[in-house]
This record gives C-alpha cells, sequence and structure tokens, in this order.
C-alpha cells in the first residue's frame, strides 16, 4: 500500500542538486580567502584609516562581485544542463536565529570575550562539525573530506606555524577556502563532463 | 480509516510533488532529471495534477529558450501535507490493530 518513495530523500535532493555542480563550493571557498585574506592583510598593514577602509571596501567588492559571478555561472553552466530551481526562502525561525548567532557574535567580540575562545583547534572544530553535518545530511563527499582537511589544517598550523589567536584563524579560514575551491573545481569538471549542454547531446 | 488521496498515492507523482514541495519552483527538466521518468510520463502525470489544482504550471522564456516553470499550488500544499498526515497516521504503531492469531498446537 506505501509507495515505495523516500520523501526525506526526494525533499532533500533540492539541495544536492544545488552542491552538485561544485559552484557552490568555490563561491565559499573563494569568500573564505577574500574575507580571511583581507583581514589578515589588514593585521599586517600599519593602522591607517585609509587603508582600512581601502582593505574593507575592496572585501566587501570582492565578495558582491563573487555572488553576482555565481548567479551567472549558474544561469549559464548549470540550468541549461540540469535545469532550473528556485530554493525557498529561509523560515522565519532559521532568519531569527541566524541573525541571532550573528548578534551574540558581534557582541562578544565587542566586549572582548571572543580573544580567549578564538582559538584555532576550537574553531577548526566548529567548522569541521558543520562540514561533517552537512556531508551527512546531503550524502556529499566531499564535505566530509572537507571536515578531514580542516582538522588536518589545524594541526598543520598549531604545531608547525607560529599563528594563533585571531591571526591563526584567518589563516585557517584561507586554507579552508583554498581546499574547497580546489574541492570545487574538481566537481564542476565532473559535472560538466556527466551533463552535457543539451544541444551537444542532440548533435 | 481516512481515505488516502489517490491523485497523490500513485508513486511518480508523489515523487513529483515531494520535490516541488522543497522547492520554490522548479523547471521541467529538473523534475525529467530527478524523478527518472520519460518526457511524455512527466507531462501526464503534471498534466493530472494540474487538473486537480496541485500544481501551477507557467510557460515563459529565458532569453531565446522556452522554459516551463512548475510550482506547488497552496492547494496542493495542503493535498501534499495532508496525504503524509494520513500516511504517518496509518503506519503509526498504535494505529496498528492486533489481531488475534490461533497457532494449533
Amino acid at each position: 500500500m506505501e509507495p515505495r518513495v523516500d520523501i526525506d530523500d526526494v525533499k532533500r535532493n533540492a539541495q544536492r542538486h544545488w552542491m552538485e555542480d561544485g559552484l557552490s563550493e568555490i563561491l565559499v571557498g573563494l569568500l573564505f580567502i577574500i574575507i580571511g585574506g583581507g583581514l589578515l592583510l589588514k593585521l599586517a598593514l600599519p593602522r591607517w584609516l585609509t587603508l582600512d577602509l581601502l582593505s574593507s571596501a575592496l572585501t566587501a567588492a570582492g565578495a558582491l562581485g563573487l555572488s553576482w559571478g555565481f548567479k551567472k555561472l549558474k544561469e549559464r553552466i548549470t540550468l541549461p544542463r540540469s535545469g532550473y530551481v528556485v530554493l525557498p526562502e529561509p523560515t522565519r525561525t532559521r532568519r531569527m536565529l541566524t541573525f541571532g548567532s550573528v548578534a551574540v557574535l558581534g557582541l562578544a567580540s565587542a566586549l572582548g570575550l571572543l580573544t580567549h575562545v578564538v582559538v584555532v583547534p576550537v574553531v577548526a572544530a566548529v567548522f569541521a562539525m558543520c562540514f561533517l553535518w552537512g556531508g551527512v545530511q546531503y550524502k556529499q563527499t566531499s564535505m566530509l573530506w572537507e571536515a578531514f582537511l580542516t582538522l588536518l589544517f589545524a594541526v598543520v598550523s598549531t604545531r608547525f606555524t607560529s599563528l594563533s589567536g585571531v591571526a591563526g584563524v584567518l589563516a585557517l579560514m584561507v586554507m579552508i577556502g583554498t581546499s574547497m575551491a580546489i574541492l570545487g573545481a574538481v566537481r564542476l569538471r565532473g559535472f560538466l563532463k556527466a551533463n552535457p549542454r543539451p544541444q551537444e547531446t542532440e548533435a | 480509516m481516512s481515505e488516502l488521496d489517490r491523485v497523490i498515492h500513485e508513486p511518480a507523482r508523489l515523487t513529483i510533488l515531494a520535490l516541488l514541495s522543497s522547492v520554490k519552483e522548479a523547471d521541467f527538466l529538473y523534475l525529467l532529471r530527478e524523478t527518472g521518468l520519460t518526457r511524455g510520463n512527466l507531462s501526464t502525470h503534471l498534466m493530472r495534477l494540474e487538473e486537480a489544482g496541485y500544481v501551477e504550471i507557467e510557460k515563459t522564456f529565458r532569453g531565446k529558450i522556452p522554459l516551463t516553470l512548475v510550482r506547488l499550488s497552496a492547494e496542493g500544499k495542503a493535498a501534499f501535507h495532508g496525504y503524509r498526515k494520513s500516511m504517518k497516521d496509518l503506519l503509526a504503531p498504535s494505529k496498528m490493530r492486533r489481531v488475534p492469531v490461533y497457532i494449533p498446537t
């Protein structure tokens, strides 16, 4: 009587479809590189207001440019090959949770409470847990690799470099971003091979 | 026992509705890939769902390429949730009837 359809698994397909081309991994990876690298640069440069403003403006412009480019690439590469999907907007609860977490982090940072907590192993563990959850939830092997690489980078960073605190975390962000961008590019290559454009198939 | 919605109970149509329930809208190509149905089969099932008022189909263009967009209607959402609920109720352990069985010794 029960039709053999795993409804929950089918429902997760939309998220899997969104990630299957590797573009979202490349985007997040590049964002990590831009934001982490930009802030690292800011730490290294002398504290002049002009330089501060310039590096912040460049980071913001890079992030905005990337998300614009991501949409264009999705339209050109993914949609003709594997179809067009619009994901639903986040629910009110999810929005409130995101806003709440950002507000708490901002407040903690403003009060100087984060300096004791922002240590590479803690941040790496949080990232690794997120990747692990995503990998299991959406059956994404590359995310499991990301979790492993994040922990590996944390070990390398704490044992073999003198980077610690905020600078260490930013360097970790750049390393994670680089690995994400590379894994995303590998996945994109596979996606393009497996899904030629429709007119190429017909020809 | 509440009646099951026969329009949704068909596996292909249930898959289509489950896919559409997790997105805002999707095109024909996406549904074709995800369901593994043939074009003709998918069209027939979509037509059946449209007749029942469960999906809305919009034919449009993206540049010069024709695009068939499909989305779940409010009625479709309610029917899909109702169907899931009745299936859960039906399969819940407390609702399973215990039938005495005579085992001859």
